[in-house]
């Protein structure tokens, strides 16, 4: 009886993302943080990633071609570089600050040809480290031109956070496209910064802890969407015992309207 | 009298006016075709103000580049270049499938250079044929149009010539005259400024393109092509620059064609 009524569960669960997907694109969308390849190699990165089957991965804390005493293993490696051969999505890449002989920065996969994007700095009061984000539009297959936003708040001050949050909201604020804001914001939901962002943004993701993966005890991974009037969430899930970063990857399934 | 007087005094501010309006670095239509001699470039070559970009193509529209041929053959050539590298390697065509590994990805991870993908046509749910470029320099800005069937992509560079120098190198594939219009329509500023076109241009209308590059456009164009394939070469300049030669060559079994540009006119 139990094996009847988990099989009509999933039949329904399975027409309903069937019936969801008829209607526009269904993207399945990742942000991830690194930590810079320190607790694995890019293959095992990309393997996992692969496994998902992801649509756009926003990626932080990525090195390209840096000498790291803390990630031996990763010297010399462009990550994206990587990331996108062994998962055959394209990639790009945006230099946050010059390190340790190559860069660091932010990184974004897409299985769609990304048609425009640009490294923004965000504001920086010159005392922390300089942030960036990258706004990629990206052509679906049904014609539909999407803004997707990758980005890494600051970490150490609330008040650098908040001005990074309202130079995202001017600069995104004529974007004609649908807008989706992912990546490692460095806040927990119950903050400034993050009602400053639920102001106009709608979250995609629930409030399961992603950070650390060795003592889960904050959410600061999110993924927004604006408007959300065409996004039609169909799931999200902080996929937890993935320890392949200090962070846990976060994935939402949406229907794009 | 006294309203001569006025006017008298203000000439000079009208005198200061019209001097700044000189000065202002928003472009204006371009050249005028009857004042060409003024921007004429010398005979003499600057090496140091020039940069050069490799198109790999058949010029012909024989499909994926890469289907017949090998990439190592490509990651040998990125690497034996020495002296004045090339600033973008560009791959025609380039068909990416969706879900599929491109061979770019493989170029880029081998050759250790960045990558990025000039789409010719609307997204497809199957393949989307288009361009590769390849570089080995940081790319802040990879600018874009999809209009109505006109597609064009280019990555924003500073070049290392004399002075560090912005330049945005374009690819499209140009197969009728409405997409050329549509792309001045839409980027006409920037390629009065510092954008560069390297593109592919179906022969048959090839001198209607050219004609209206140069007189509609005032840009400069230089092609390529024997006139036996399907498509020939086009290179687009703005004024200050100009397209000093273009040489074909060939590594391996890769047919490839070298683009050298010349900034001539600084401000």
């Amino acid at each position: 009886m139990k094996r009847i009524i988990t099989l009509i569960s999933i039949l329904f669960a399975s027409a309903a993302v069937m019936s969801a997907a008829e209607k526009g694109d269904t993207l399945k969308l990742m942000t991830y943080n690194l930590r810079f390849g320190e607790l694995a190699s890019m293959e095992q990165i990309a393997e996992y990633i692969s496994s998902q089957q992801p649509d756009i991965v926003a990626l932080q804390e990525c090195d390209w071609a840096t000498n790291r005493t803390r990630a031996p293993h990763q010297n010399g490696v462009k990550f994206v570089n990587e990331l996108a051969y062994h998962t055959g999505m394209f990639g790009i890449y945006g230099k946050s600050i010059n390190y340790a002989g190559g860069y660091y920065g932010i990184g974004l996969l897409s299985r769609y040809p990304i048609l425009r994007y640009e490294r923004v700095l965000l504001p920086n009061d010159g005392k922390t480290e300089q942030r960036s984000m990258l706004v990629a539009d990206i052509e679906l297959p049904d014609g539909q031109v999407i803004t997707f936003v990758n980005t890494h708040l600051e970490v150490k001050t609330a008040q650098m956070r908040i001005e990074q949050v309202q130079f995202i909201n001017e600069y995104l604020k004529d974007c004609p496209n649908q807008l989706f804001l992912a990546g490692d914001m460095n806040a927990i939901p119950d903050t400034e910064e993050m009602e400053m962002l639920r102001q106009g943004w709608t979250d995609l993701t629930d409030r399961v802890f992603t950070y650390s993966t060795s003592k889960p005890q904050i959410k600061i991974d999110y993924i927004y969407a604006k408007p959300a009037e065409n996004v039609e969430l169909l799931g999200t899930a902080v996929k937890e015992g993935v320890m392949l970063s200090d962070h846990f990857p976060v994935i939402s399934t949406i229907v794009l309207h | 009298m006294r309203r001569v007087l006025e006017i008298l005094a203000l000439l000079p501010t009208m005198f200061l006016l019209l001097s700044c309006e000189g000065n202002d670095p928003t472009p204006g239509p371009g050249p005028d075709p009857g004042k060409e001699d003024v921007l004429t470039p010398p005979e003499e070559v600057k090496s140091a103000n020039v940069f050069v970009v490799d198109m790999f193509s058949t010029l012909e529209d024989d499909g994926d580049f890469f289907a017949m041929r090998d990439v190592a053959s490509a990651t040998q050539h990125i690497a034996g270049q020495s002296g004045k590298r090339p600033l973008i390697y560009m791959f025609d065509r380039a068909d990416f499938k969706v879900g599929k590994s491109h061979p770019l990805n493989k170029l880029s991870y081998t050759a250790n250079i960045y990558q990025l993908f000039a789409q010719h046509e609307p997204t497809s749910a199957d393949v989307t044929k288009g361009t590769a470029m390849a570089t080995q320099y940081p790319v802040n800005l990879y600018d874009g149009l999809a209009e109505d069937g006109a597609y064009m992509s280019g990555l924003k560079i500073s070049a290392p010539l004399t002075t560090t120098t912005p330049v945005c190198i374009y690819t499209s594939r140009i197969s009728s005259l409405d997409q050329m219009k549509q792309i001045y329509d839409a980027k006409s500023m920037k390629l009065l400024n510092d954008g560069v076109i390297v593109a592919l241009v179906d022969n048959a209308i090839k001198a209607e393109v050219v004609k209206y590059v140069e007189q509609t456009m005032s840009l400069r164009a230089a092609t390529y092509g024997s006139g036996d394939t399907k498509l020939d070469l086009l290179v687009v300049v703005p004024p200050a620059y100009v397209c000093r030669s273009i040489e074909s060559g060939k590594t391996a079994n890769l047919p490839y064609y070298r683009v050298s540009i010349e900034k001539w006119l600084w401000e």
